[in-house]
């Protein structure tokens, strides 16, 4: 490969002739809005909802599956007040970097950067105020714990942005059978088990609809997402949005991610700013400004319904 | 009871999804859909896809060299939590079932691969499944994925599932079918020589023989039908070059 070797043999020089034709482009282009990649929702049909999503080379699968999960009212205080507030809400986020995704992941425990992600996403989630976890109640005693798991096929930069998309698509088309709660199943508060009991649908009584009935719960809001875009900013001046892997490694680049929720009946907002190395306060706003034109762009093309 | 078991699998000829029992699913195969991995393959088998990606051959870590000096092969398989809606959610690693498909892959690998012509070099395979579990679906998507690469193989490398009902033999089986206990056998064959067998359920050494049998003619037309897809794309990358 012609670029690697000038990679290596003169990587200052690489960098500059990379950016330059990058700005280049990106006048052509004119705005961020305009790499919003592309997003198949519903294709997994092993999944309750599923989604892939592409922005240039990365390419992330996110499959949402569901299980009922039995509440005791003295455990789900505690329970709320200790852990994070998107398993509270009874949504359990995992982001996993195969090695088949990039030859930099080896096999074995989950590696820095996918529980990075996972966290920079969950927070992402339970911030945004797209989350309306009152459709997961099913009767008085239960309730829908969603796993959503989110697996990167391809990783060339970008990857909260992939993820999300596809995490917030997969959320939009959930399609869940009917769930009957028969009237008398009651448990003694008393009982000193675990606090959250994951059991099978049929050890509690909850059972399926017999009509084979389905529903959609809309867990996010209907119209709404969460949506990153990154933004790499050379020498406080030059700003790249939506980088690829060369792009986030150019040496002198600090990365800023911006998080964006809203959209439906919710105004778009930045829900969080996160940020590698130092860029100018100007720069960041100006990557807030142009992450919310995206975050409408996204829900206009590849998260419409 | 054993025989509503055969009627529920095959009925009127006709099998749960209404293939008859010597009918494959669909196979359909894109070569190089990774640019950046040295090869890689995107098989969909029925309701099944595997992507499939290959790193070597590359220098080998001096950890995995055999006294031999011959090449290393390493197959990674992962299978994410959302792939089979029938299996209850994975906790924690659960890995066992993964590693084993992992290493009998390897040993699949290791008949058709000329490795004598890259020593102490290691080649990667890692495959990624979604939506389905098959050990034959895994080895094919792997055995394209080589040949995107351009790692030198004896021949093509095509495997499937053959199981036993009602004294027919059915090719191909389906998650349904293979989860009711049936006798199965998976063959992963090179033209005529069977490079790795191994049964799912009990066998009995009578169904052997006509299985094997059926097996190597279904490998030879899963082979052939595969081929076609790797044709069409060489002669689309031939035709890009020529034009470029």
């Amino acid at each position: 490969d012609d670029a690697a070797d000038w990679n290596l043999a003169a990587p200052a020089e690489f960098a500059k002739a990379l950016l330059a034709n990058r700005l280049r482009l990106a006048a052509t282009a004119a705005s961020p809005s305009s790499r919003v990649g592309h997003v198949t929702p519903s294709c997994l049909g092993g999944a309750a909802g599923s989604a892939i999503s592409v922005l240039g080379n990365t390419k992330f699968a996110c499959g949402v599956s569901a299980s009922v999960v039995e509440l005791s009212a003295a455990g789900t205080a505690a329970a709320a007040a200790g852990c994070h507030p998107l398993l509270a809400a009874g949504v359990v986020l995992n982001a996993d970097l195969p090695p088949v995704c990039s030859r930099a992941f080896r096999p074995g425990p989950p590696s820095d950067l996918a529980q990075a992600l996972t966290v920079q996403m969950s927070d992402a989630l339970a911030q945004s105020g797209c989350l309306d976890a009152a459709q997961l109640t099913v009767g008085p005693r239960h309730r829908l714990q969603l796993h959503v798991d989110a697996v990167c096929l391809s990783a060339d930069g970008s990857l909260p942005d992939a993820c999300l998309l596809a995490v917030s698509a997969a959320l939009a088309n959930l399609c869940l059978p009917r769930l009957v709660v028969p009237a008398d199943a009651g448990h003694d508060d008393s009982n000193s088990g675990p606090s959250v009991r994951s059991t099978a649908a049929a050890d509690v009584g909850v059972r399926r609809c017999p009509s084979g009935e389905q529903f959609r719960p809309a867990v996010l809001r209907p119209g709404s997402a969460v949506i990153c875009t990154s933004f790499v900013a050379i020498d406080n001046d030059q700003l790249l949005s939506v980088p690829d892997g060369r792009e986030e490694a150019l040496p002198g680049a600090a990365i800023v991610r911006v998080f964006t929720a809203g959209g439906g009946d919710l105004a778009v907002r930045v829900v969080s700013v996160q940020m590698v190395g130092e860029a100018a306060s100007e720069l960041v706003g100006r990557c807030c400004r142009e992450a919310v034109e995206r975050h409408a762009a996204c829900l206009a093309g590849p998260l419409a319904r | 009871n054993p025989d509503s078991l055969m009627t529920d699998i095959l009925l009127n000829g006709r099998r749960v999804d209404g293939r008859r029992p010597n009918e494959h699913r669909l196979l359909r195969a894109q070569l190089g859909t990774q640019p950046q991995a040295d090869g890689s393959a995107l098989l969909e088998h029925g309701n099944s896809r595997l992507l499939a990606t290959v790193h070597g051959p590359a220098q080998a870590r001096a950890a995995d060299l055999s006294p031999e000096e011959d090449c290393v092969l390493r197959v990674l398989y992962n299978k994410p939590p959302f792939a089979s809606m029938t299996e209850r959610r994975r906790r924690g690693r659960g890995d066992r079932k993964q590693d084993e498909t992992a290493l009998l892959i390897e040993e699949a690998l290791g008949g058709v691969v000329l490795k004598q012509l890259y020593r102490r070099s290691q080649i990667e395979i890692r495959v990624l499944q979604s939506d389905g579990s098959e050990l034959s679906a895994a080895i094919n998507a792997v055995s394209l994925a080589l040949m995107d690469a351009g790692v030198a193989m004896r021949g093509h490398l095509a495997a499937v599932t053959v199981g036993y009902c009602d004294q027919a033999p059915l090719v191909d089986l389906n998650s349904y079918e293979q989860s009711a206990g049936l006798p199965s056998l998976t063959v992963a064959c090179v033209g005529q020589r069977v490079l790795h067998a191994s049964v799912g359920a009990r066998l009995h050494s009578q169904q052997l023989d006509p299985l094997l049998a059926c097996a190597s003619r279904a490998c030879a037309c899963v082979a052939n039908q595969l081929g076609q897809d790797v044709k069409a794309h060489l002669l689309a990358a031939c035709c890009f070059q020529s034009a470029a």
